[in-house]
């Protein structure tokens, strides 16, 4: 590209002083640029190996099984485990050894507590202070609630009424599922008032998006935040969807709920 | 609990609001959501020829459960099979389906 602008230019065998010199190499900047992004946008596509070989799936999971089976994910993680962690935890001076060494305590301390796991359901007689350790839960790495934003509030949504208009959803139940959050889910001091009466003229705002802050990949207790302007619809986005787009099988806008409220809620 | 899907469950989101302290005794603000469960399939263990979990809506199903926002944790992805009938995606992530489609 670069060479056919040159090869033009000097086809025009015309002396121009350096003031128009520099303009003219500008211009064929900009172009060779525009040229450039149009070749970028005119040539960019998904139609690569990988994206085609999901095509196949369907045939080689009658053929060989499941998927699973094949996941790089092991090993994956085991970049991830063996490596990038330990890496973080050495002074990153000689780091090799450093890796090689905290990854193999890490290795023996796993082994030890499997062994004893075992040796514990086989009703082995352990020290307290050891069991009590074993049934020691760690939970998994979650972002804080308070770190997740509503945003998009609609006009117009003043109370409960307002709220199941909108929602079709009737305010009795808005009323009653209210009160039974409020007793399964919170604590006595911040209970609602049990009144429908009174709950149906508490003010509401209806909320159109909520953005959930999800774990960085790879990297543990890092998060991000994708902004509601995205592309396309991010996994931290989560938008409320009607009845007729969710019959119309749109199933993206699915949340995935924890089991703490659900056990509480669904009993 | 919930099989495979260890202590989570899909539901649709219906409403995302807050309720405001100025009818309460506390002064406070409650962030919370609508959703409405989905139930699991085979008590959510993943079926042999996809290595997938399966879940459905029921016909009889509460209408409307109200939960605090906290405890959503994200989009799911779910591939329809019926039109009840869903299952749970677990080998491709939401961002690059949507990078994709």
């Amino acid at each position: 590209m670069r060479k056919e602008l040159r090869r033009q230019r000097g086809q025009m065998r015309e002396r121009v002083p350096p003031s128009q010199r520099r303009r003219i190499h500008d211009d064929d900047r900009e172009q060779e640029n525009d040229q450039r992004m149009e070749l970028i946008h005119s040539e960019s596509n998904f139609n690569f190996v990988k994206m085609h070989l999901i095509s196949h799936f369907h045939d080689h999971i009658y053929m060989f099984g499941n998927i699973p089976m094949y996941s790089t994910d092991n090993g994956e993680l085991a970049h991830k485990e063996q490596i990038k962690d330990e890496w973080r935890r050495s002074n990153k001076i000689h780091a090799a050894r450093q890796i090689l060494s905290s990854y193999c305590r890490q290795h023996a301390i796993r082994m030890r507590i499997l062994n004893l796991e075992f040796l514990q359901r086989a009703g082995a007689d352990l020290p307290t202070e050891l069991v009590e350790h074993l049934e020691k839960t760690r939970p998994a790495p979650t972002p804080p609630a308070h770190w997740r934003i509503l945003k998009g509030r609609r006009d117009n949504i003043y109370d409960v009424v307002d709220f199941g208009r909108a929602c079709d959803i009737s305010p009795e139940m808005i009323c009653r599922e209210l009160i039974r959050y409020s007793r399964l889910s919170l604590p006595p001091e911040r209970r609602l008032l049990e009144n429908p009466a009174i709950l149906r003229a508490v003010p509401v705002e209806l909320m159109t998006q909520l953005e959930i802050p999800v774990l960085a990949f790879q990297e543990s207790g890092v998060s991000t935040y994708t902004g509601p302007d995205a592309r396309v619809l991010d996994s931290s986005v989560t938008r409320p969807v009607g009845t007729i787009a969710f019959e119309y099988r749109l199933v993206r806008r699915i949340c995935m709920v924890r089991s703490g409220v659900v056990s509480r809620q669904g009993s | 609990m919930y099989g495979a899907l260890r202590g989570r469950l899909p539901a649709r989101l219906i409403a995302l609001f807050k309720i405001r302290s100025g009818y309460m005794q506390h002064d406070t603000v409650y962030r919370l959501a609508g959703v409405q469960f989905m139930s699991l399939v085979d008590s959510g263990r993943p079926l042999d020829v996809h290595g997938l979990v399966t879940v459905q809506l029921r016909d009889v199903t509460r209408e409307l459960t109200i939960v605090d926002i906290g405890a959503i944790i994200g989009l799911v992805h779910l591939i329809p099979e019926t039109e009840r009938r869903w299952l749970v995606n677990s080998r491709i992530d939401l961002r690059t389906f949507n990078e994709i489609y």
